[in-house]
């Protein structure tokens, strides 16, 4: 019977706040507070999203707000993104506002999440990125950045 | 039972409110117009037209809600106009409901009175 059994809805008129944990795939078509780790994120066209997202894939036609790192991040004409963006991949489709700080990882596939963590790790959620410190040796900071 | 039979809420888009399986959710939901179901695991609150607790899902907290189905589990205080504890629901906490029904082999283990002032 299961036609609802491969992935959580926020519905559209729902709104949550709090933590989510074992996440893999998540739509979100109302609001959203949340950090969250996950495999795939969509965020709905009426979907407000605000905290930090790590993810594979990311589809934003709503309005997200916070921290995303993602493998793939597509912005649809629709979304509206501020914050900031850690990416491999990005599409961002005609009308799509991003008002935000843009960074490639392209380089840094594996050690992504510990290199970000070194740039401004007090802006981190210390759950989800906290493992991948492992080992990870913090930079000086670059002169004259 | 004014509770739309379960199957009815079975099927439904995305403005239904869904927490799958293996997740877990803390904090404080709001369903708004649309049912929310629960497959997974939640600890907070939630405010909802419908709940439906499915057979996996477990809920910890409180909750606010117009109908509520029980086929899962739920810990905590419940408060709604009509509610439904299914063959494989256990209900443990304090309870009011304007309508009651308890499915032969459900267990509830608690308290159980009326809603004192009009609820959601």
């Amino acid at each position: 019977m299961d036609k609802l059994g491969n992935k959580t809805l926020i519905g559209a008129s729902a709104t949550f706040t709090g933590k989510v944990i074992n996440a893999r795939v998540i739509e979100v078509n109302g609001k959203m507070n949340a950090d969250l780790t996950a495999e795939k994120v969509t965020i709905g066209e009426a979907g407000h999203f605000d905290g930090a997202i790590q993810a594979d894939l990311v589809v934003v036609s709503g309005h997200y707000e916070g921290k995303m790192q993602a493998k793939s991040i597509w912005a649809t004409a629709t979304a509206s993104i501020s914050g900031k963006l850690h990416y491999e991949t990005l599409q961002m489709d005609r009308g799509a506002a991003l008002n935000c700080h843009v960074v490639h990882n392209w380089k840094a596939k594996n050690t992504a999440v510990a290199q970000i963590d070194n740039d401004d790790a007090d802006l981190l959620m210390p759950t989800t990125l906290g493992k991948a410190k492992n080992g990870a040796v913090p930079k000086p900071p670059i002169e004259g950045a | 039972m004014s509770a739309k039979p379960y199957d009815q809420m079975t099927s439904f888009h995305d403005d239904t409110t869904y927490i799958l399986g293996d997740l877990i959710m803390e904090g404080s939901l709001d369903g708004g117009d649309h049912p929310v179901v629960i497959d997974g695991q939640f600890n907070g609150d939630i405010t909802a037209i419908d709940l439906i607790i499915r057979e996996q899902g477990k809920v910890t907290g409180a909750v606010k809600s117009k109908t509520a189905i029980i086929n899962g589990h739920f810990n905590g205080n419940l408060i709604c106009e009509s509610l439904n504890v299914t063959n494989t629901g256990i209900v443990e906490g304090e309870v009011q409901a304007n309508a009651l029904s308890i499915d032969l082999g459900a267990e509830v283990i608690g308290t159980i009175s009326r809603v004192n002032a009009k609820s959601k």
